[in-house]
């Protein structure tokens, strides 16, 4: 399979299951001993990892490992059955997502969640409105909604930086699934996430539009210091945005360290790859 | 206990039959995909001509059976699928329900345009002699078994037996179920879907004929207002059901029948129970069941994994207009505008001037459909009901305190901004069919146990509106003051709702239907919004209710019945749910086709919303509704005749590349 | 090629001037190819290419605007899908293609009992459960209840119990874990060895060049290449530099060197 990686790579990393942010800052993100299940079937089983600020992570896993309901229960879409999810030390709790959000948990989606009739300007427009909290209806009443020069700046420097400035002006209907994607990120980021979620971004995409779309990630993360969780299949994308990897395989970490050292430990070889 | 079972057994018809609907309306729902608003129409189009052939044409029964129910049934059936539900996206959930809505008050308006004539009496009973004592149920005198008792009860459990083998252990049910959920996926299993849908929809068809007819002797008259009403009440016990399993839909069906008619024994004919909640029973089940079941929430994530085979939505005809274009437009709708006013002040005859009058009124009513619909995506049942809240709440101040009506009236706009809100918040979790049909349980709780009671309408009459209540002189014969309010509060209200659409709330809403997943991804409020967008459209609503009470100068229950409700959705849809210009097109356009349909003979009074419910059909092809899309083509065509004609001549403008 | 079937002289698949679109947008142009008797083929190209179009296209789903599609000899242009399937053609769709409403066991009997016929059900299920006993393990549950992986599964398991003339698959490696990736290839490969013919659309380019002999690649629902699987990445390399110039759009900071640039990195943090 893709880049297979250096034999030289230290064993110790990808034993320990202990998730910890490697870095030594306050964590940004905590998941402690997550566990939900469907019916009788155990999807995530005591999960525990936590996010630096500023720290670039990549989940992966095979199918039904439960990286996407890891996911979910720390975007609010689903609640676990135990264990905490903290952001910025505080307990999210029974948080609904619009409020996670707001708090500075920006997402993107496997399956894009844009606005088709909403032009990409839009988009940041109300993406920074929301987060500005500058949403009233009397602001509308009285005519006052009119995108403000410092709004026109804010949205478009973000714009200008994932280069979405040629299709500002488009309906996001119009536009082809790459491009979706970029647009979901700008969204993101224009209400300056401390964590960004990014799930699956490279399903759908071409090779080229992944690696488009990789670099912005990278880009994003280093210019606005932001902590990213990416949960993908796609092992180059994982490689050049994910700091560390942490590997899911029937709703538990396994490994955890950095792409190469986790990549070649048997187990996840095993589990992952298929291949010993 | 012989008292009980006396009272209880009368109640078996009435239970049977709410089951025959809701199984029916089961069956349709999980072979087709679709909730089914016109199924209660399509048994009395069966029913009715049954009646039709035997009363005045002197059929014999079994004859007037094969054409009405054998032949018209599934047939009818059959056209809905080839020319309508078949070419509806199985994820597109609004356009479903529109043309549901659309066949629901389109058949029984069509059907006195077409026969004449819209009520049938006496229709005969094709199995059990009505009249006849079969038989005394455990020998007790008091629990007679009659002939309706017994069909009813007879057929209830045969369809039920039939249909439930017919689903859960032949290959064709097989086939239905699958082809349900996708009709491509299913043909890629050798299986042709459309055979097996359009067979499901003539089997739907049969079972709403078959309803029809046979409960057609439970009344004297066979009157479309029955049919739609015992449905109405028949969707608590299928929601129940979660629309799929039929067993359970029968029961409670029966249940509800029985507990009602029982219920009506024991309890005291003079007590609010009696008079109120007795009649709005199956409405009160059928918000529970919204309320309670689960399932009712996810009805709308269908998920067809091939559904991205459809062919995407056509391209908008360019809603943009070239600058020269759209200040013509502009223009023109200015002079439009002076025109109506100016002839409305002066030389308009007195009879026209009431009929645009009342069409202000309406194009009221009709913004709040355009905020909630068009921008939010919601479909609400319930607009009428909020519009008779306020013109209630301001009758009843003015009758009791004294107050000016018109302040009355913003006093009850807020309160039916409250009642939506209130509806909004108990609906939050509900989506698509679900919010449709909490709405419209919403709206015949009102119509059944609020709107009727004396205390609030002033009984049967209504409320007269009288002069010393208004402190402009709105009656006054020659005075034009009624129109000069009317139009500057359509004025402001169309203004308002042109803000909000171009606005930051507009913006979330129009997020909010695009995506609302995504719309919490970036934090907005999801609850906050869809509360205050319902608060916004009730308000509105109340305000074009009162202003309508006004004008009528009478507040009756009849003005804001769910009917209402449904037809201002159709009418409103068939005009451009999108804009405000479609909310006025509306208003206008139904007041001036019924003034002049008056000039035509009596059987074509209801034509207006044949017309509409047509137009309503085309919704799936043409959500921005039929004319708006007209007038799309028209300024496309008017655009390309005058700017080839322009760009001929003039230097073509330098365009940045 | 070995074939048992005796029709080596008949392609399985002939596509000639294939064009088709979704309502008024075109998405083929005159596509054209051949898949011989127990061959296999890979349909390769950027996102966009119309690479499920093809196979929806061959397969009835969507409907043909020119151009015909012959099956085994037999021109199959315009029949319903439902025919197409008859005539032996399985196409897998991409993604979750199970009812997911209905259980294990009924996908089953719903994908033999038309193309096996009502005798054939009893033997196939059997079959089914023996050589995939975790679908035994649940024929009673829902299908939408099962993995992702185990959905795919099921649905291979149709065309795998009862090989047809001509498999058409689409992206059955989309987000798959690697293992299951490999369960799915060595099926095929089966099928193949079974004297099935092979169409394989797909992302993971290099996986599939290897396990087949001839490729297409499309670019904007048209031919690029049409040859050997040895010569396709150079083709398709060719196409994606291609798109990758129309797309990178100037002043947007310059897309097209970042990946370079980026690739570096990792490296360097190390």
């Amino acid at each position: 399979m893709a880049g297979a990686p250096s034999p030289a790579a230290p064993k110790s990393g990808a034993s320990s299951v202990d998730a910890a942010p490697s870095a030594g800052g306050p964590p940004i993100l905590a998941v402690h001993d997550l566990s939900k299940s469907f019916g009788g079937a155990v999807a995530v089983d005591g999960v525990s990892f936590g996010l630096a600020e500023g720290e670039s992570v990549g989940l992966v896993g095979p199918n039904g490992a439960g990286k996407t309901t890891v996911f979910a229960c720390i975007s609010g879409e689903i609640r676990p059955d135990t264990g905490t999810v903290a952001f910025a030390g505080r307990d999210l709790g029974r948080m609904p997502t619009w409020r996670r959000a707001r708090l500075g948990i920006g997402r993107t989606y496997q399956r894009v969640e844009v606005f088709p009739e909403l032009t990409v300007r839009d988009h940041l427009l109300v993406a920074d409105r929301v987060h500005r909290r500058r949403t009233a209806l009397w602001r509308d009443l009285v005519n006052r909604s009119a995108p403000t020069a410092d709004e026109l700046a804010r949205t478009g420097a973000v714009l200008e930086m994932v280069g979405l400035g040629p299709v500002a002006d488009r309906p996001v209907g119009a536009l082809g699934l790459g491009t979706c994607r970029l647009v979901e990120l700008a969204r993101a980021v224009v209400g300056r996430p401390r964590l960004l979620l990014a799930d699956e971004p490279s399903s759908g995409l071409d090779e080229l539009e992944t690696a488009e779309l990789a670099s912005v990630l990278r880009a994003l993360q280093r210019s606005e210091g932001m902590a990213v969780l990416l949960v993908d299949h796609d092992v180059a994308l994982v490689e050049a945005v994910a700091d560390r990897v942490l590997v899911m395989d029937l709703g538990r970490v396994v490994a955890s360290g950095t792409f190469e050292a986790v990549m070649a430990a048997p187990a996840v070889r095993r589990a992952y790859l298929g291949t010993a | 206990m012989e008292q009980l079972i006396g009272f209880a057994v009368p109640g078996i018809p009435y239970g049977c039959a709410y089951a025959v609907f809701a199984v029916g309306l089961c069956l349709t729902y999980q072979t087709t995909g679709v909730f089914n608003f016109g199924y209660g129409a399509q048994a009395y189009a069966s029913a009715f001509l049954f009646g039709w052939l035997v009363d005045y044409q002197g059929w014999p029964s079994w004859a007037a059976f094969m054409v009405a129910v054998v032949v018209l049934g599934p047939g009818l059936g059959l056209v809905l699928d080839r020319f309508l539900f078949r070419r509806i996206p199985s994820t597109h959930t609004t356009a479903k329900i529109v043309t549901g809505l659309s066949l629901l008050v389109g058949i029984p308006a069509l059907l006195p345009v077409v026969f004449g004539n819209g009520n049938v009496v006496g229709v005969p009973s094709i199995a059990f002699n009505p009249d006849t004592v079969y038989f005394h149920l455990f020998g007790m005198a008091l629990v007679p078994v009659n002939g309706i008792d017994l069909s009813a009860a007879v057929f209830t459990v045969a369809i039920l037996v039939v249909l439930v083998l017919l689903l859960r252990t032949t290959f064709l049910g097989l086939e239905m179920r699958a082809a349900v959920e996708s009709r491509r996926l299913v043909q890629l299993q050798g299986v042709d879907g459309d055979r097996v849908t359009a067979t499901a929809w003539a089997m739907s068809g049969l079972m709403a004929g078959l309803a029809g007819v046979l409960l057609a002797p439970m009344e004297a008259t066979v009157q479309s207002q029955d049919y739609i009403t015992l449905m109405v009440a028949a969707i608590a016990a299928a929601a129940w059901a979660v629309l799929r399993s039929m067993p359970v839909a029968a029961v409670v069906g029966v249940l509800l029948g029985v507990v009602g008619v029982t219920l009506q024994g024991y309890l005291p004919t003079g007590s609010i129970w009696y008079s109120a909640v007795l009649p709005a029973l199956p409405f009160i089940v059928l918000v529970a069941a919204l309320l309670l079941v689960p399932g009712l929430r996810r009805l709308d994530a269908s998920t067809d994994p091939l559904s991205s085979v459809d062919p995407p939505p056509p391209p908008p005809v360019a809603r943009a207009r070239a600058p020269q274009i759209d200040r013509l437009v502009r223009g023109g709708w200015w002079v439009l505008l002076a025109a109506f006013v100016v002839s409305m002040l002066t030389w308009m005859p007195r009879g026209w001037e009431t009929v645009l009058n009342q069409g202000l009124a309406y194009s009221v009513i009709f913004l709040s459909v355009t905020l909630l619909t068009g921008t939010a995506g919601q479909l609400s049942l319930a607009q009428a009901t909020l519009a008779g809240v306020a013109a209630f709440t301001a009758g009843q101040l003015a009758l009791h305190l004294g107050l000016n009506f018109l302040v009355g009236g913003l006093v009850g706009a807020v309160l039916a901004a409250g009642v939506a809100a209130v509806l909004a918040l108990v609906s939050l979790r509900l989506r698509g069919l679900g919010l449709a049909l909490m709405t419209l349980a919403a709206a015949l709780l009102f119509g059944a146990a609020v709107f009727s009671s004396s205390a609030v309408s002033g009984g049967t009459g209504g409320i007269a509106i009288r002069a010393s209540w208004l402190g402009l002189d709105l009656f006054a014969p020659d005075g034009h003051t009624y129109f000069v309010l009317a139009l500057v509060v359509l004025a402001v209200c169309a203004s308002a709702v042109v803000l909000v659409q171009r606005g930051t709330v507009g913006r979330l809403l129009t997020a909010m239907r695009g995506s609302e997943l995504g719309a919490a991804g970036i934090g907005v409020n999801f609850p906050f919004q869809r509360v205050l967008v319902f608060a916004l459209s009730g308000a509105l609503a109340g305000v074009g209710g009162t202003l309508l009470a006004v004008q009528q100068t009478v507040i009756a229950p009849g003005q804001f019945n769910y009917q209402l409700s449904v037809a201002f959705v159709v009418v409103v849809v068939t005009t451009g749910v999108g804009s405000v210009e479609g909310a006025i097109q509306a208003g206008l356009g139904l007041v001036v086709i019924e003034e002049l349909l008056q000039y035509a003979p009596t059987r074509f009074d209801g034509l207006a919303f044949v017309l509409f419910a047509a137009g309503a059909l085309t919704y799936a092809a043409h959500p921005e509704g039929m004319v708006e899309l007209q007038k799309r083509r028209w300024t496309a065509r008017a655009e390309r005749v005058l700017l080839r004609h322009r760009s001929g001549a003039a230097a073509p403008v330098p365009e940045g590349p | 090629m070995t074939v048992g079937n005796g029709r080596e002289d008949v392609a399985a698949l002939e596509v000639r001037g294939l064009s088709a679109a979704y309502g008024p947008y075109r998405a083929l142009f005159g596509v054209s190819f051949t898949v011989p008797a127990g061959g296999a083929v890979a349909l390769i190209g950027p996102n966009g290419a119309g690479k499920s179009t093809v196979a929806r296209t061959v397969s009835g789903l969507v409907a043909a605007t020119e151009g015909r599609v012959v099956l085994c000899g037999r021109d199959v242009t315009g029949w319903p899908a439902w025919r197409i399937a008859r005539a032996g053609m399985a196409h897998v769709p991409e993604g979750r293609a199970v009812f997911s409403a209905l259980s294990v066991e009924e996908n089953l009997v719903l994908a033999f009992r038309r193309r096996a016929g009502r005798g054939a059900v009893g033997r196939l299920l059997g079959r089914a459960y023996e050589r995939f006993p975790v679908l035994g393990e649940r024929r009673h549950q829902r299908a939408g209840t099962l993995s992702g992986g185990q959905q795919r599964l099921l649905s291979l398991a149709t065309v795998l119990v009862a090989p047809p003339r001509l498999v058409v698959a689409d992206e059955l490696s989309l987000g798959l874990a690697p293992r299951v990736v490999d369960d799915v290839y060595t099926g095929l490969a089966e099928l193949q060895v079974a004297g099935t013919a092979l169409v394989l659309v797909e992302q993971q380019v290099e996986r599939v060049l290897a396990m087949t002999d001839q490729a297409v690649v499309l670019e904007h629902g048209a031919v690029a290449y049409d040859g050997p699987s040895a010569g396709a990445p150079a083709a398709l390399a060719r196409v994606v530099r291609a798109a990758g110039a129309q797309t990178g759009r100037p002043g947007s900071g310059g897309l097209d060197d970042e990946p370079g640039r980026d690739a570096d990195q990792p490296v360097g943090e190390g």
